[in-house]
């Protein structure tokens, strides 16, 4: 059943995406008090990257929140952030994780999802969250997902995607 | 609960052509409605249908773990099993009930109440049922491995020496006996260990309810 339930959560993001109606905007770094970053723990690289990303936004005074989605097989680094698996859907592929659906209500400034490749599950908290501006890699069909796309090489280092994220962000205004 | 043959691709071609809608519908499937789908010759189309139906020999303890209820994982899912017996006790239980299984607390009582209070979630489990699928213990689960405590009913109380309270429990269960949580005048017998509370003690005593001590008990199972 789960192969059904992943497709079912597909369906439900779709109508997800339709029905949310939060308001999107750009607010200037300086004005930024939360950021989310979602991604998919990969490897101590990735998730080294997300540490210094988050500590970097730490030190510009914003307040951080962080969401991984921890896959079949691959290690907890640290054991520092909350993270979902593929255990917190339902077999009618509802998101039962409390913590993605406290995370997507939350009115982030900016919501950052740091992976080269679309995680369904990662992909439906997208689709529920209430941030200002969801910013993520360019990819084609997926306008719906993010306010702000990076259209960087899926070859290049998950690194390059964060420093063009934080380049970025920083020149975003109002 | 993975199903063989039944990989992404062929899910996409049952919803796009609108066969399934819900796991469920998986077990209503003809081989006409699987020849439909673009590459489906008799073969691949009697695999699936094999897959299919293999499925509804999953034991209820990992059919209940695929239904994904909220921190309902595989060591969960075979406790409730295991204590309920099927999925109509479990979603018929009330908190006190759940929070009653050993290591069952209220983060997973509540959550199996929410589960079941979802409409969609009961007519999911309702056509689970219909389909064939093990939505109960199986008899050989069930064995009892001896009847010398049959139509007896326990409450424990206290610390043991060769059982866990837990294990006590569960070898009550196995001969046969059932388990209460409270003293009252239908108890046939109170086994009483270590540094027991005494509201349950002075109760059964009140009640005339007979006071056994864990040697008493494996006693009772030599019997």
């Amino acid at each position: 059943m789960s192969a059904v339930a992943e497709k079912l959560l597909r369906l439900r993001t779709n109508k997800l995406l339709k029905a949310n109606r939060s308001k999107r905007e750009t607010v200037s770094y300086e004005e930024v008090k939360e950021i989310g970053i979602l991604f998919t723990i990969v490897d101590r690289d990735k998730h080294n990257a997300i540490k210094k990303l988050a500590k970097q936004f730490k030190e510009d005074g914003k307040k951080v929140e962080v969401l991984g989605f921890l896959g079949k097989g691959k290690e907890n680094y640290d054991f520092l952030y909350n993270y979902i698996s593929s255990a917190d859907i339902s077999a009618l592929g509802k998101m039962t994780s409390g913590s993605a659906i406290t995370f997507a209500q939350r009115n982030f400034d900016y919501l950052f999802y740091v992976d080269l490749h679309p995680n369904i599950y990662l992909e439906n908290i997208l689709a529920m969250s209430k941030a200002k501006c969801r910013v993520g890699i360019y990819e084609k069909n997926k306008n719906d997902f993010f306010d702000f796309m990076l259209n960087i090489s899926r070859e290049k280092k998950i690194s390059a995607l964060i420093d063009q994220m934080y380049f970025y962000t920083k020149k975003l205004g109002k | 609960m993975d199903i063989d043959s039944l990989g992404y691709r062929t899910i996409e071609a049952l919803f796009d052509k609108e066969l399934v809608k819900n796991p469920a519908d998986l077990y209503q499937l003809t081989t006409e409605d699987i020849l439909t789908l673009e590459g489906f010759k008799e073969l691949s189309t009697k695999n699936l249908l094999t897959g299919i139906d293999n499925s509804r020999q999953v034991p209820f303890e990992r059919v209940l773990f695929a239904l994904g209820i909220r921190f309902v994982g595989k060591t969960v899912a075979e406790k409730l099993a295991n204590y309920f017996k099927n999925i109509d006790a479990i979603r018929t239980a009330s908190y006190d009930e759940l929070i009653e299984v050993p290591e069952i607390g209220e983060r997973i009582a509540e959550s199996l109440i929410e589960f079941f209070k979802d409409e969609e979630n009961f007519i999911l489990v309702q056509k689970l049922k219909d389909a064939g699928l093990k939505l109960s213990l199986d008899e050989t689960q069930e064995t009892l491995v001896s009847e010398r405590l049959l139509n007896k009913s326990f409450v424990v109380s206290g610390v043991f020496e060769t059982f866990s309270r837990d294990q006590l429990k569960e070898t009550i269960k196995k001969n046969g006996g059932r388990v209460l949580t409270s003293v009252s005048s239908k108890l046939d017998y109170l086994v009483a260990g270590n540094n027991m509370g005494p509201s349950k003690l002075n109760k059964a005593d009140k009640l005339g309810i007979p006071i056994i001590s864990e040697q008493d008990f494996i006693n009772m199972l030599k019997e």
